[in-house]
């Protein structure tokens, strides 16, 4: 078929062995039953029976409900249950914003302010009746989190204190620490790596000494943090914590870093690989390299994930395109040459992955 | 929905135990795997692809003899050809590869001769429409069909946009979420069909090229389809959406309290309602609403990533005042809390 998740395409992956997935793209060692009626009834293998023959329409549809591949009344409670709160809540909230833009001008300092922090006030003390263990006190949470950069976005306004941006995200990523330490919230989370990286901007283009004021410094030191980032959730995931078993977030921090360190690679490639005696463009490229490597045997070797596993090849793909782009130039047959080793690479890396996701699980 | 399935042998039972199955079958269960892929690696393979097509054409469009309108027109039929004879005899991944790069650069070339030589007409984009629904056919990739069904909508769009009757706008939103809807929900009656490998991809193009329709009810500036009002779209997505979980309640959660049917009804209707001139809200919760009940993550993804981007896109919509706009996103938030209490009290044991 034509889309399905890793763990489809995984566990009905051959007879040397499966994998059970904690989530779509981790995987986790299973052993593979060799008779073919006692391995996990996939979508795919339901569908690969009716294909044959062997399953009605009617059995089929009734296969895949009674595998779990299709919702029943309590997946459908509580589809509708969040849904409800959290489609409620984003609406509710743009609408609010929508309305503080229309009538911004005309309102009194005091009457904004008040109403922020009433929204504030209402955030907090729901997240604290429901409790940040349930989705409507962790999505309480997140709005208060939220209510705080608005408070002071807005008092610095009403009150002109001459602060840099940086100062205001700093102390929005002050004041919500707590509560993101206390909110076991992936969402949480992403929004206070944000801000720190808006803070390391911010005081990068606002306060930093221009003489040593470089691009690739400053992405270098964002890969850093997103890095650093990823890392301690897999660590705290290794250690079992129940909240960081989503995926979605390392891939998220994984791919910003690697974004941070693609771009200053390009950077000096665009200069015809000049690295002008700057030491960080001459670290740019060797950073990028062992982070590579090291990612690529991270993600297969100790902790199989196949959306970071990925996002490696593409970026190498990226970058030997663009090098070999800027060497050759981009005309007549050198691009019917880069458009071939495009698809070449591209043939190889999908070939890899779907090598790696075959293979056994890391022991 | 439970990650781990269970056993084929068990379901096998359940569905003899129920009547839905001989006892032949049981024997014996399929030896070949069937394998497919992540939508990253759809990505990848599909972006590759994209990206080399585009220096296919730097390179051939070097040639003098293809930059005329007839030599154009050549060039995309040949390289047309040479695709699908190249994707008939294709055994890995690279010739796969070369043969939708060369499919992709051929309808460029084909759309840009064809384009110059009768004038950007509405028979261009009517022939487009034509070409891709033979690729459909002719070039049986699943990758391959989701885009030419994507290339179909926004043929679609093109050739209304060139009669130059915009609210045939209305139609490019309602066809695709009928199709759409449709060929989700005939999933397993296809699979036996001669059309078994077109169902999946062409119903992803089609929820795509939805969601890619309702992004013009947020793009007024761009004029390409300055409708007087957009609630004729909302209103068929609305019903599109009743039937859909009409059918959901049938099918799914039989014997649901009337009560708590009344009360989704109402908050789909009231939601419809009250962002009647904001499509994209009532299309992306149709969308979402077809990805769970299928079990399909990735449309689900879709459609919320679209929601978010519509609401970004939404505050610029110039035909509509903040003020209006706030109203509207205040009502429906305000209504599905309201729904969402009602039925926590409903059906809390």
């Amino acid at each position: 078929m034509w889309s399905q998740t890793l763990y489809e395409a995984t566990v009905a992956g051959g007879g040397a062995g499966g994998y059970i997935a904690a989530s779509p793209r981790l995987l986790l060692p299973m052993p593979m039953p060799s008779d073919a009626l006692d391995r996990p009834a996939t979508r795919e293998r339901l569908f690969r029976l009716a294909e044959a023959g062997r399953l009605s329409p009617e059995a089929l549809e009734r296969a895949l409900r009674l595998a779990g591949r299709l919702p029943d009344r309590a997946a459908w409670r509580t589809f509708a249950d969040r849904m409800l709160l959290l489609l409620g809540l984003a609406f509710l909230l743009t609408g609010i914003f929508f309305f503080f833009a229309y009538n911004w001008t005309s309102m009194h300092r005091l009457v904004k302010l008040g109403l922020i922090e009433a929204a504030l006030a209402g955030a907090a003390a729901t997240a604290w009746v429901k409790g940040v263990d349930r989705l409507a006190g962790q999505a309480a949470l997140f709005v208060a989190s939220v209510m705080v950069g608005a408070f002071l976005a807005v008092f610095g306004q009403v009150y002109p204190t001459l602060a840099d941006t940086y100062q205001l995200f700093l102390t929005w990523t002050a004041l919500i620490t707590v509560w993101v330490a206390a909110g076991r919230s992936p969402a949480l989370w992403l929004l206070w790596l944000a801000l720190v990286n808006a803070t390391i901007v911010a005081y990068w283009t606002e306060v930093f000494d221009p003489e040593l004021r470089h691009p690739a410094t400053l992405t270098l030191l964002l890969f850093a943090l997103d890095a650093g980032a990823t890392a301690a959730w897999e660590a705290g995931a290794a250690r079992g914590a129940a909240w960081m078993r989503t995926r979605w977030l390392p891939g998220l921090t994984a791919t910003a870093a690697l974004v941070c360190l693609v771009l200053p690679v390009l950077e000096v490639v665009s200069r015809h690989f000049r690295f002008g005696g700057d030491p960080w463009r001459v670290a740019a490229p060797l950073v990028y390299a062992a982070a590579v490597a090291f990612g690529l045997w991270f993600y297969r070797k100790k902790r199989r994930d196949l959306f970071i596993l990925a996002t490696l090849p593409v970026s190498l793909i990226v970058v030997v395109t663009a090098a070999l782009g800027e060497v050759w130039g981009v005309e007549d047959w050198t691009a019917l040459l880069l458009g071939l080793l495009v698809l070449a690479q591209s043939a190889a890396a999908a070939a890899w992955l779907r090598k790696v996701a075959r293979e056994g699980a890391p022991s | 929905m439970n990650p781990t399935p269970p056993p084929l042998r068990t379901v096998l039972s359940r569905l003899r135990e129920e009547g839905l199955l001989d006892d032949e079958p049981l024997a014996t269960a399929p030896e070949a795997e069937p394998q497919s892929d992540p939508w990253y690696l759809r990505v990848l393979a599909g972006g590759g692809a994209w990206f080399a097509a585009i220096l296919f054409l730097v390179f051939l469009f070097s040639f003098s003899a293809f930059r005329s309108d007839e030599g154009m027109l050549t060039l995309g039929l040949a390289l047309l050809g040479a695709a699908l004879g190249l994707h008939r005899r294709a055994r890995g991944l690279f010739p796969e590869q070369l043969a939708f790069a060369l499919s992709l650069a051929g309808q460029f070339a084909f759309l840009g001769g064809l384009g110059q030589i009768l004038d950007w007409s509405a028979a261009v984009w009517a022939l487009m429409i034509a070409l891709e629904a033979a690729l459909l056919l002719l070039y049986p990739d699943p990758l391959h069909r989701f885009v030419s069904t994507l290339a179909g909508v926004a043929a679609a769009a093109a050739f209304f946009h060139a009669l130059a009757v915009p609210d045939l706008v209305h139609a490019l939103v309602f066809g695709p979420a009928v199709g759409s809807g449709l060929l989700w929900e005939r999933e397993a009656r296809l699979v036996r069909s001669r059309y078994a490998g077109m169902a999946r991809p062409v119903a992803y193009g089609l929820a795509a090229g939805l969601l890619g329709a309702l992004a013009l009810s947020v793009m007024p500036d761009v004029e390409v389809f300055a409708v007087a009002s957009w609630w004729p779209a909302t209103l068929g997505l609305a019903a599109a959406l009743g039937v859909l979980a009409h059918r959901i309640l049938a099918t799914d959660t039989p014997g649901t309290p009337p009560l708590a049917r009344a009360l989704l009804f109402g908050s789909l209707l009231a939601v419809a309602v009250l962002t009647r001139e904001a499509p994209g809200i009532t299309g992306a919760l149709f969308v979402l609403t077809l990805g769970f009940h299928r079990g399909d993550r990735l449309l689900m993804g879709l459609a919320l990533a679209f929601l978010a981007v519509f609401l970004g896109f939404f505050y610029y919509h110039l035909d509509l005042t903040l003020l209006a706009k706030s109203l509207m996103l205040i009502g429906s938030g305000v209504v599905l809390l309201v729904v969402r209490v009602a039925l926590r009290r409903r059906t809390s044991p």
